[in-house]
């Protein structure tokens, strides 16, 4: 099980003056269970990318694999247009539902006069009775570490972070396969971005899901993500570990992106003569490394 | 030196109504905050969260009026009504989102925007657009769309429209929060530039710990209170207490942290990679 991005092209306003190309020939796996983390500096392509990935818009060239399932390609075998469009809808509210996508600054996003009838907005639209629902409202607050009484507050008395949270949960909710996360610290404070990024792996962890964060700060997708994925210029410029993509330091200040700063801590200890010959990612690493050097 | 502005025992309070009016609550987002600024000075405002940061800096340029205390900037009460154009054109204010912050559809009308407001003469608006987009580093870019720029060219058009408006301090809050890597380092360039050339107060409000590292002066709130206040050596080394605020230190003073935990004889206010290199060096060559 995985999605597959196969020679995805975006060109935006095509046949206008204003045409630009957000993504060029975008090839991309990611399997089930993953922990992924894209970086890319702004109009990278990596917002168009994700967007790719539950079909909310449509690639100007190439394919996007959901499960096996091309997630654009017309069904076969019917010849009615009205039966076409209509299994076409199925098919989308079928990706949508399995891959789940939180924007950046979900909160805004967030409505309902309680925190729990926020949450239950997406299970109600696919019909769900109200007992699965409600399973459903009080699972996806217990993935987030929302405890109950937060229920019936408005989610409009909640801190940032706890907003987010509430954002975050009425996507889990959709019991999603796949959950892409667009900056979800964006404006929180350190100790709101390391309970948002923790509980998060834990999802990836303990529920399986396969977590696609999409990221700005360096320091966090070193020290989350099992594969990092740096955009540029609406390619893919590199594509593996954490200590695989930060050894290229140069590469990606190149493509205004940067590297941790205890990554660039080890790279000046190398070059002053100390023992550090690998790509160092953790402060917990550096520690050790520094430990054994001048302590043996 | 001179001082800018200055806040005495500033208190800004609102009531919560729950349930249809019955239980009223006051809230304190601001309780008793005492600050002064230098003319001059680069000052970086942390605290997580509800602190009260953004509510503080909303009342230096008048956008907020105390509940109790005052705000004064150079010598101007921000109550005074028949004030607060002014005020605001000293003080001027830059935010999280620099999509909100557009309002023209070319980059030099943006920019002229505040000042045309001001009523100042077509002439020096131009001056003053012409100057504002070189101190930022945008002068190519002045008949350019906005919407077209970059988040960091984004902000960096933001500051310019205050800068026409010839301010003495601009207050900034979490105006890198939204950008990537290289959009804050453009931000905080232009910040120092403009600080060390124009002479410019900047109060910044960050979450970045390393945006901190060269402020004149560090103020941490908690709780709608300064808890602590100082230069970045003499706070960043207080890691514990930080932490007790729901704060972080950058990354090479935790580090220093952790190694004299262990018993490792380097500095415990060692705030970058360089100063690091040079205190392990050290250590080194004593080995």
């Amino acid at each position: 099980m995985s999605i597959e991005i196969k020679d995805v092209t975006y060109i935006y306003d095509q046949g206008t003056p204003s045409e630009s190309t957000a993504l060029s020939h975008v090839n991309l796996t990611i399997q089930k269970g993953e922990f992924v983390g894209i970086i890319g500096h702004t109009g990278s392509g990596k917002s168009t990318l994700i967007q790719h990935l539950n079909g909310l818009i449509r690639p100007t060239g190439g394919q996007v694999i959901c499960d096996g399932e091309d997630i654009f390609a017309a069904p076969t075998g019917v010849k009615k247009k009205k039966e076409l469009r209509a299994l076409q809808a199925a098919k989308m509210k079928r990706v949508r539902q399995k891959v789940g996508l939180v924007f950046q600054y979900p909160e805004h996003q967030l409505f309902e006069m309680t925190v729990a009838g926020d949450i239950a907005f997406g299970p109600k639209n696919l019909g769900l009775g109200e007992e699965e629902i409600e399973r459903r409202v009080d699972q996806a607050m217990a993935m987030v570490g929302l405890s109950d009484e937060y229920k019936e507050k408005s989610p409009f008395e909640l801190s940032g972070g706890q907003k987010r949270r509430v954002a975050i949960a009425g996507v889990l909710a959709m019991q999603p396969e796949y959950l892409i996360l667009d900056e979800p610290t964006a404006g929180l404070d350190p100790r709101g971005r390391d309970e948002i990024l923790t509980q998060v792996q834990q999802l990836q962890k303990q529920q399986g899901i396969t977590v696609i964060l999409v990221s700005h700060s360096m320091e966090d997708v070193a020290k989350y993500v099992d594969r990092i994925i740096a955009m540029g210029e609406g390619r893919v410029q590199l594509d593996g570990t954490p200590r695989e993509v930060f050894a290229h330091a140069e590469r990606l200040k190149a493509i205004g992106l940067d590297i941790p700063q205890v990554t660039q801590l080890g790279n000046l200890l190398a070059e002053q003569g100390f023992s550090v010959p690998e790509t160092i990612l953790s402060l917990d690493e550096m520690q050790e490394k520094l430990l054994h050097i001048l302590k043996g | 030196m001179e001082e800018m502005l200055r806040s005495e025992d500033l208190e800004f309070a609102y009531t919560v109504e729950e349930e249809e009016g019955a239980t009223v609550q006051t809230v304190y987002a601001l309780r008793g905050v005492s600050v002064s600024v230098r003319r001059g000075e680069f000052i970086v405002v942390l605290g997580h969260n509800g602190s009260g940061k953004s509510t503080f800096a909303r009342h230096v340029n008048a956008l907020l009026q105390p509940s109790g205390g005052s705000m004064w900037i150079e010598g101007m009460n921000t109550a005074q009504e028949d004030k607060i154009w002014l005020i605001r054109q000293k003080a001027g204010m830059i935010f999280q989102n620099p999509d909100n912050q557009m309002v023209a559809s070319i980059v030099e009308e943006d920019v002229a925007f505040g000042p045309e407001n001001l009523g100042m003469q077509p002439e020096r608006i131009r001056l003053n657009v012409q100057q504002a987009l070189e101190a930022v580093g945008m002068s190519k870019y002045r008949k350019s769309v906005p919407t077209r720029l970059s988040g960091g060219q984004k902000q960096r058009i933001a500051i310019a429209g205050v800068l026409a408006m010839q301010p003495e301090c601009i207050v900034l809050d979490e105006p890198t929060a939204m950008l990537d890597p290289k959009g804050r380092r453009e931000v905080m360039d232009t910040l120092w530039k403009l600080n060390r050339e124009q002479h410019m107060t900047v109060i910044h409000i960050t979450h970045y710990m390393e945006e901190a590292v060269n402020a004149d002066r560090i103020i941490v709130m908690d709780h709608g209170q300064v808890v602590l206040e100082g230069t970045p050596r003499e706070v960043f080394p207080q890691v514990e207490v930080l932490r007790s605020y729901g704060l972080d230190v950058p990354p090479m003073t935790e580090l220093a942290y952790r190694l004299r935990q262990s018993g490792v004889d380097v500095p415990a206010d060692i705030l970058t990679t360089q100063e690091m290199v040079s205190a392990l060096c050290r250590l080194k060559s004593k080995t």
